[in-house]
């Protein structure tokens, strides 16, 4: 944009109609819900039993799946940002692929891993007299799977940004690894660490296709808000619709929280 | 009682040479055009690159040598290091700068506190103790910076060009309270500067580096 042309000029013609229809595509869906929504019943489809359940599971299931996944992937990618190992590349891509995996083949996936019957599954049966499918512990699993990606992007470009300058300054004054990390590397990082949070978060509330596939459709135990909306499309869409409108308002809200650090800023 | 440096280090193409010894007491200058090797010098005795060959000794201590395979990480080390761009933690204040390498050393918090006080006052900058690092001066993030550095009442002390890029005013503040504070220091100390006014006025000996080699002592 130079010499005073507004940015509306900056646009060809001839761009203008697929611009407008992308707006269109992507935009009308998500006022539709907001207008379909049950307003005026609202309060009172958010707080029928089967709803409640499945809001309060949601809520455990994700928060339990951030924290796996800031527990075990922090590390994770502390390593990918800082340690020149081989078979950093590869760790790499197998971390992001559950990004572009579709969530049911990571579903079955981790069937054949945890199942009754899987590779880890059986031993698991067997010794420990563990099932992971169709428990609250598999959908916890499943949510993790699809969203740790997430929070490892994330926090390994967080770790990347912080100058490494600053990490051997700490280091002359004394401190060892892990005050580094504590004091020096984390706090430092903890804008972009907060962001992958806030994201994986997101994405485990909304997994659908691993959690339903692995963890199965058990209200109270399994059957997350995805999975009850899908479900009350069929009997109570007036619900879909409110639940649908709850989970448009928490990404929302994920989003603007974000606003610093969405990409090409 | 010395700092015993004999440094060989490869970075790429580059190649580093050089041995020398500081006496306690004694300030020595690094000086040399950029790219001669005076930072990688300090980062080698500091132990933030490793030595190829050579060996590194501080008041008789082996702190690396890697023929005998020793090698005293940084944080063992007890060498102070003000760096060239003063390298304030910003996510902190004035006063958690300097308290951090008494933390390090396991201080308690309100004693550790207590005595950054102490050395920010000594440097005038009392009044700035809860300023974040972030919005210091360039003058006050140096002393800062010295502060911190003498804080944990290093053995010896390695300063990478703390008066480059300065206002004049500035550098001739920051200076005063350098000498002040080198003449008050017991231990060795190297100094990086390419000025040789303030090689002159801060430094006892100065030795010059081309290209990674001892050029001339004087």
């Amino acid at each position: 944009m130079t010499g005073g042309r507004s940015p509306l000029r900056a646009l060809p013609i001839a761009l203008w109609l697929p611009t407008l229809a992308a707006a269109t595509l992507l935009g009308v869906p998500l006022v539709a819900i907001v207008t379909r929504a049950p307003w005026p019943t609202l309060a009172h489809d958010l707080t029928t039993p089967e709803v409640l359940t499945a809001l309060r599971l949601s809520l455990v299931c994700s928060v339990l799946a951030t924290t796996v996944s800031v527990l075990l992937g922090l590390p994770l990618a502390w390593l990918l940002a800082r340690v020149e190992f081989a078979g950093r590349r590869l760790l790499r891509a197998l971390v992001m692929l559950p990004m572009v995996l579709p969530p049911v083949v990571g579903g079955v996936a981790l069937l054949l891993a945890f199942g009754r019957r899987g590779l880890v599954g059986a031993w698991l049966d067997r010794y420990l007299d563990i099932q992971l499918p169709f428990s609250l512990a598999g959908a916890v699993l499943a949510e993790t799977f699809v969203a740790m990606p997430f929070l490892v992007m994330a926090a390994e470009a967080g770790f990347r940004q912080v100058d490494r300058g600053l990490e051997d300054a700490a280091a002359t004054l004394g401190a060892g690894r892990m005050r580094v990390f504590a004091r020096v590397t984390l706090p430092l990082a903890m804008p972009a660490l907060a962001a992958g949070a806030a994201l994986c978060w997101a994405r485990a509330l909304g997994e659908f296709g691993a959690t339903i596939t692995f963890a199965g459709n058990l209200p109270g135990r399994t059957q997350t808000l995805p999975l009850a909306v899908y479900i009350a499309l069929e009997t109570q869409p007036e619900i879909a619709f409110a639940l649908s409108l709850v989970l448009l308002a928490v990404a929302i809200a994920v989003l603007v929280s974000l606003r610093e650090h969405w990409p090409a800023r | 009682m010395t700092l015993e440096a004999d440094l060989a280090v490869h970075l790429g193409r580059f190649s580093l040479d050089v041995a020398f010894e500081v006496a306690n007491g004694e300030v020595l200058a690094l000086s040399g055009a950029n790219g001669a090797g005076k930072t990688t010098a300090l980062h080698a005795i500091a132990g933030l690159v490793p030595l190829a060959r050579g060996r590194i000794a501080l008041d008789g201590e082996v702190l690396e040598d890697p023929a005998a395979r020793i090698w005293v990480p940084p944080e063992a080390r007890g060498i102070g290091f003000v760096f060239q761009d003063g390298r304030l933690f910003p996510h902190l204040s004035a006063l958690e700068n300097v308290a951090f390498g008494l933390r390090a050393r396991g201080i308690a918090r309100a004693k550790a506190r207590g005595f950054a006080l102490e050395w920010l006052e000594r440097m005038g900058l009392a009044a700035l103790a809860g300023a974040r690092a972030s919005t210091l001066s360039g003058g006050e993030a140096r002393k800062v910076a010295l502060a911190r550095a003498l804080a944990i009442a290093p053995h010896a002390l390695l300063l990478d060009e703390p008066l480059s890029s300065l206002d004049e005013d500035a550098h001739i503040d920051v200076r005063d309270t350098l000498r002040q504070h080198l003449a008050d220091f017991a231990g060795p100390c190297v100094l990086v500067t390419h000025e040789p006014a303030d090689a002159r006025m801060l430094c006892s000996r100065e030795l010059l580096l081309v290209a990674g080699r001892s050029a001339e002592e004087s």
